[in-house]
């Protein structure tokens, strides 16, 4: 197999010759300012998804997940700064974009679910009268019988049972599965094209989890939803995901179709991740292979400094890692598959 | 046989609610409705349930922070819960906990090397200060950490890190018991990893028999050798590794481990077993088998009879009607 370093303009050629993407991102940085010092939230990410495609994003904490997902919305704010970098929303650069303007998309045009649905409802007002507010805002000219029935239909939409009383509850008195629900009824309300979910079933128990990610992808299925998925969680992912993003240290270590993230890793981080998951199948191991080190500190004395973000924590780090900033590799074994690292054609042929 | 280190005789504890009324009797929440098991030298049993299924409760009434409501737990041949306050203080030695949130769990205020030693001031009062300070030295180095985080504060700890000095201190009396309240769950998969194989290393190292909490059936899969399922505070089905894992037979215990996506299979494999609904109230649990609600198989009986458990071979017992 052939693979070739690709500069950026080679890979917006390759992204060309599909029809227009949803959404693109093209170089994203992201700083935080803080007393301790700069943080570099995200690195230069560049990716691209089409409609209908569910898009996962892995990374453990500290890897910019929740960062880019507010990026998308243009959400960051002091001491936060995007530096450089384009998000292209149906062509259209979102961070050119007024206030007025990024609100009429906001929460209509893409909408967001996130990890914490209790703290995300008022506590104060039932659901059903946060929910209508949501309904009214987004469809001017609704009456409130109206948006009380339509409601109603979101209700059902995301199996709440019994949704006409549970309307006039209070988020207190729904359980962890039941308020994610209603989050994910708020964030469909609009009829969005793009939904960033944000580590949706972080707090739900399994069998939960399962339903809520199950109903994610039949909304996808029956109304054509472009999903950003972010997690924490690979199996997940392998279920869910039509493509996976792994994050490390704010940069995109390694991005393609899940089939070829699965099986055939080409970053030493992704291999890491997949080897210290424990299974639920297969042989049992006695240890479980792992990463050395822990995640680093993302206060940086050289922002600059140009050698593998990965380094203190491979195996397989040579030389040139430390002097040189490894660029994509192409793997060509799908449409989409390419990881930063100079090894990545030899890891990419290696069984795990 | 073997003595075993834990024998848990049909345990119940119930908490009983706020009255409602003068001349009611209070509602009672459930929590554990008759377990019994037993815990054996070197090995790790794990427990695995959602919320409210009762596995904190469990690991409370094993470490004495709770009385049972009714039913016995021994410690060689003891019960725990009828001694002396010498007794409880010298059982409280042996059986040790390791809980779930790192930042949660450790004082901030005091310096790892203090928070190491305060169990060992307790129960080991005639150690000299210099004694103390070479076993926790000891000890931290045996679970990976630096000599010189000693004097520093666990703020500037990861999380990992952290559940290490947790650990240091569970292992600084040498117990001969560690419960796992879902001792990995907050830490990122390449960290839990590490601390994992900390777990096995201890246990063959030490001789030391866990009792491992934890609702993913992926970290139980791999760290224990013996395997129960809960379920509303009762054991639904209970075996070996092999037994829950290869040849699942409750329908909670089949949906559990093909519900949950796995890498291996998730590439392919479709989600055929969610189950619907959720745990229902442990106040006022009905008759008949409690998982009824949820399950796909349910027959007449589950209404009128509360399962029993049935034995299906030496190691494989299955509280269910499908299997009388």
């Amino acid at each position: 197999m052939k693979s070739v370093a690709v500069t950026n303009q080679d890979r917006n050629a390759k992204f060309s010759e599909k029809k227009q993407p949803i959404l693109q991102v093209d170089g994203l940085s992201v700083r935080f300012y803080t007393r301790r010092g700069i943080i570099q939230a995200l690195r230069d990410v560049s990716f691209s998804m089409q409609k209908e495609q569910v898009i996962g994003i892995v990374g453990e904490s500290g890897s910019g997940k929740s960062v880019l997902a507010l990026s998308i919305l243009n959400l960051i704010d002091k001491p936060g700064e995007i530096m450089s970098g384009n998000i292209l929303f149906n062509g259209q650069d979102l961070l050119q974009l007024n206030e007025k303007a990024m609100n009429a998309i906001r929460g209509s045009r893409i909408s967001m679910i996130f990890s914490d649905p209790m703290s995300a409802f008022d506590p104060t007002l039932p659901v059903g009268d946060q929910l209508m507010e949501t309904i009214v805002r987004h469809h001017k000219e609704i009456n409130r019988k109206d948006a009380r029935e339509m409601a109603i239909d979101l209700f059902r939409k995301v199996r709440i049972p019994s949704p006409r009383r549970r309307l006039d509850e209070y988020p207190a008195m729904f359980s962890g599965g039941m308020i994610q629900r209603a989050m994910i009824a708020d964030a469909i309300s609009s009829n969005p094209e793009l939904i960033v979910a944000d580590n949706p079933t972080q707090a739900l128990d399994v069998t939960i989890q399962q339903q809520i990610l199950e109903l994610l992808a039949e909304l996808k299925r029956r109304q054509g939803t472009t999903l950003i998925l972010i997690t924490n969680s690979l199996p997940i992912l392998a279920r869910y995901a039509d493509e996976i993003i792994v994050l490390y240290a704010g940069g995109i270590v390694e991005h393609g179709t899940k089939e070829a993230v699965f099986a055939r890793p080409s970053h030493p981080y992704t291999r890491g991740l997949i080897n210290s998951t424990p299974r639920i199948r297969g042989r049992r191991l006695k240890r479980l292979k792992t990463i050395q080190g822990f995640t680093p500190s993302r206060v940086e004395t050289d922002i600059t400094s140009a050698k593998c973000v990965f380094l203190d924590r491979c195996d397989l780090a040579m030389e040139t890692c430390r002097r040189r900033l490894p660029g994509a590799v192409w793997l060509g074994d799908t449409a989409i598959h390419y990881s930063k690292c100079f090894l990545a054609s030899e890891l990419n042929q290696t069984s795990i | 046989m073997e003595q075993a280190l834990i024998e848990a005789k049909n345990i119940h504890k119930d908490y009983p609610l706020k009255k409602k009324s003068l001349f009611k009797k209070p509602e009672v929440i459930k929590a554990v409705r008759g377990i019994s098991f037993s815990l054996y030298k070197n090995e790790s049993l794990g427990y695995v349930g959602e919320s409210g299924c009762g596995k904190s409760t469990l690991s409370r009434l094993l470490i004495m922070l709770e009385k049972p409501t009714s039913g016995e737990v021994l410690y060689k041949k003891k019960n725990i819960h009828q001694t002396t306050k010498t007794g409880m203080k010298q059982l409280r030695e042996k059986v040790q906990l390791v809980l779930q949130d790192p930042y949660l769990s450790l004082p901030s205020w005091m310096k790892v090397g203090d928070i190491i030693s305060d169990p060992l001031k307790i129960h080991q009062k005639t150690m000299t200060a210099k004694q103390r300070r070479d076993k926790i030295i000891g000890v931290m180095t045996e679970v990976g950490l630096e000599a010189d985080a000693f004097d520093r504060y666990p703020l500037s700890f990861s999380a990992g890190q952290r559940q290490m000095i947790n650990i240091a201190r569970a292992i600084v009396l040498d117990p001969e018991i560690i419960i796992l309240d879902e001792a990995v769950s907050a830490l990122d998969v390449s960290v839990q990893a590490s601390i994992l194989n900390l777990f096995s290393e201890l246990k063959d190292k030490r001789g030391l028999s866990y009792l491992l909490i934890a609702h993913d059936i992926g970290v139980v899969r791999h760290m224990c050798d013996r395997v129960a399922v809960m379920y509303l505070g009762r054991i639904v089905e209970r075996g070996s590794n092999a037994d829950i894992f290869e040849n699942p037979l409750h329908p909670y215990t089949q949906a559990l481990s093909t519900a949950v996506p796995s890498i291996d299979g998730g590439l392919t494999q479709k989600a055929l077993d969610v189950i619907s609904g959720e745990v229902p109230s442990p106040i006022n649990i009905p008759i008949g088998c409690s998982f009824r609600s949820r399950c796909s198989k349910a027959l007449p009986a589950c209404e009128k009879e509360t399962p029993r458990l049935i034995r299906i071979n030496e190691t494989h017992e299955v509280e269910c009607h499908l299997f009388a």
